[in-house]
């Protein structure tokens, strides 16, 4: 009984990995995806209108930080389900 | 001190006493010391004197830039003096070149107005010698031919006609001959 | 965790560390190294600043800034023109000393993960995140409030310019929720998080280098092991580089979203 118990934790323990790798992969895509696109429609940006880059780069690095947090809350669930 | 060294080169051994993601307190109230501590030393002793020479900074390149500027604009305004007094001198030599243009036209109209008269005198004086001196040679061309016929009639003739049928004759001659 | 003799240290072993003060073990003023580190990001700039001020003191007439000066003048430029001008206006400008202890705190407690010796950044714990993204979120909601009042604020929160009355019951809920709620979550996870995820990085290229070198001194090492051994510790160095500039775009993101969120609650959009 004892051994199934522990067996069942490991195996909880387990799952609890998995999820967590796959849970970050999976809340990586999207914001990788996203960030590319904010990225190079800025680089766009700026390459038409240099005289607007310096506006263009802080609003580049606003979306990067609003995307990113996808990603990182991600990042979050996968430290609270393999260390927490 | 080597338990003070360890403890901050080494963290605590073993499994994680709580989970990452909930703060402890006492690195918040650590943490909110610090942060306050700054933001008061910021805001009342550091920022200040920075801001007021970042100002007077400005404030003393933006009189700079006033007081080239308006170097510049007298420059400028010396600059246009000067240009419209060349432009007058340029005018006034202009002006004097062109009066004495017109004078000498004036005086060679002048003098050729006067020479004029002389030189149709001239050429009239000319016209009658040379007519003078043409009729003049006919004249003489004339008697002379007349002589000559004269002599030659009388050398071939001679004696068989009088002197008046001669030069009846001969006038005739002349005359056909000259016409 | 194991793999080829490779052992991971734990994370709390990473994280978690011991009070240095006697007898306040387990109480509110234990202090430990994050704790002074967060005292050091007190310190640097103060230090930094209080250089540069003397130097006022000593120049008679303002000349061109020099040394620390520079650095000090710089930061307040930076931060007035790239970060108050652009998203509050003018009127922004009472907020610079908050913004600028804010961005220098930040950033002198993120720096300290490349800092050798130190190697942690005091923001990979949620400690100051959340207590300086709490603090965000009460300004910008008094501000807020005390600019609009209490239910004009409500409005400009929850009702966007130009939505169908239809769609409202979808775009109100969401509205607030993002702006009371997302907003300081984010705030706190997207620091603390970034911070982390370096440090586990790094900590990871540190343990794999440290142990191929120590795999490379046995001769039953395989060849291929051996050849390989300088490149973890190559990718180590890279990512000191970047995680110098994830530190310092950290703090930049910080303030600036700050500024956003305190000129939304300033000038909400008609």
């Amino acid at each position: 009984m004892i051994e199934l118990l522990a067996q069942a934790d490991n195996a909880v323990d387990g799952l609890k990995a998995v999820g967590a790798g796959l849970g970050y992969g999976l809340a990586a895509i999207g914001p990788g995806v996203g960030i590319g696109l904010v990225v190079g429609n800025a680089i766009t940006a700026m390459a038409r209108q240099p005289e607007a880059a310096g506006m263009a780069r802080t609003t580049m690095f606003l979306g990067i930080a609003f995307t990113e947090a996808l990603a990182l809350i991600g990042f979050v669930v996968f430290i609270l389900l393999n260390f927490a | 001190m080597n338990s003070l060294s360890s403890s901050l080169l080494a963290a605590t051994e073993g499994e994680s006493t709580s989970n990452p993601i909930i703060p402890e307190w006492f690195e918040v109230i650590w943490g909110s010391i610090a942060f306050f501590l700054l933001l008061i030393v910021m805001w009342k002793l550091a920022l200040p004197p920075i801001r007021r020479a970042m100002e007077a900074r400005t404030d003393r390149i933006q009189g700079d830039l006033d007081a080239a500027a308006s170097a510049k604009a007298e420059a400028e305004e010396l600059r246009a003096s000067y240009d419209s007094r060349i432009a007058e001198a340029n005018a006034e030599a202009a002006r004097i070149i062109e009066e004495a243009r017109a004078a000498a036209e004036a005086v060679r109209q002048e003098r050729l107005a006067a020479i004029e008269p002389e030189i149709a005198e001239r050429r009239a004086q000319a016209e009658a010698d040379i007519a003078a001196a043409r009729e003049r040679a006919m004249a003489e061309v004339r008697s002379d031919i007349t002589s000559i016929a004269v002599g030659a009639a009388e050398q071939v003739v001679r004696a068989s006609i009088d002197e008046a049928a001669h030069a009846q004759l001969i006038e005739d001659y002349i005359e056909r001959v000259g016409n | 965790m194991n793999l080829l003799a490779l052992t991971f240290p734990d994370i709390g072993h990473l994280l978690e560390w011991p009070n240095i003060l006697p007898g306040l073990d387990d109480t509110v003023f234990a202090l430990n190294k994050v704790g002074i580190i967060y005292l050091f990001a007190f310190v640097a700039p103060v230090v930094m600043f209080v250089m540069a001020k003397r130097r006022y003191a000593q120049a008679e007439v303002i000349t061109a800034p020099r040394g620390i000066q520079t650095v000090a003048e710089t930061s307040v430029q930076f931060i007035r023109e790239n970060i108050i001008m652009q998203t509050i206006g003018p009127d922004g400008l009472r907020y610079l000393p908050f913004l600028l202890a804010m961005f220098f705190f930040i950033l002198f407690s993120n720096i300290t993960e490349v800092v050798p010796l130190i190697h942690f950044p005091g923001n990979a714990r949620m400690a100051m995140p959340l207590t300086l993204a709490v603090l965000v979120w009460l300004i910008y909601n008094t501000i807020g409030i005390k600019n609009h009042g209490f239910f004009g604020y409500l409005k400009n929160i929850t009702i966007p310019p130009g939505v169908p009355k239809a769609l409202l019951i979808i775009v109100l809920p969401i509205e607030f929720i993002s702006t009371i709620v997302v907003r300081p979550f984010s705030l706190a996870v997207r620091l603390f998080a970034n911070m982390l995820a370096g440090h586990l990085l790094l900590v990871t290229f540190a343990v794999l280098s440290h142990t191929v070198f120590w795999l490379a001194l046995f001769d039953d090492t395989p060849t291929w092991l051996v050849i390989i051994t300088p490149a973890p510790f190559l990718m180590l160095i890279g990512l000191t580089a970047f995680e110098i500039l994830v530190s310092v775009l950290q703090a930049f993101i910080f303030t600036i979203l700050t500024a956003v969120y305190i000129g939304g609650a300033l000038h909400p959009e008609h």
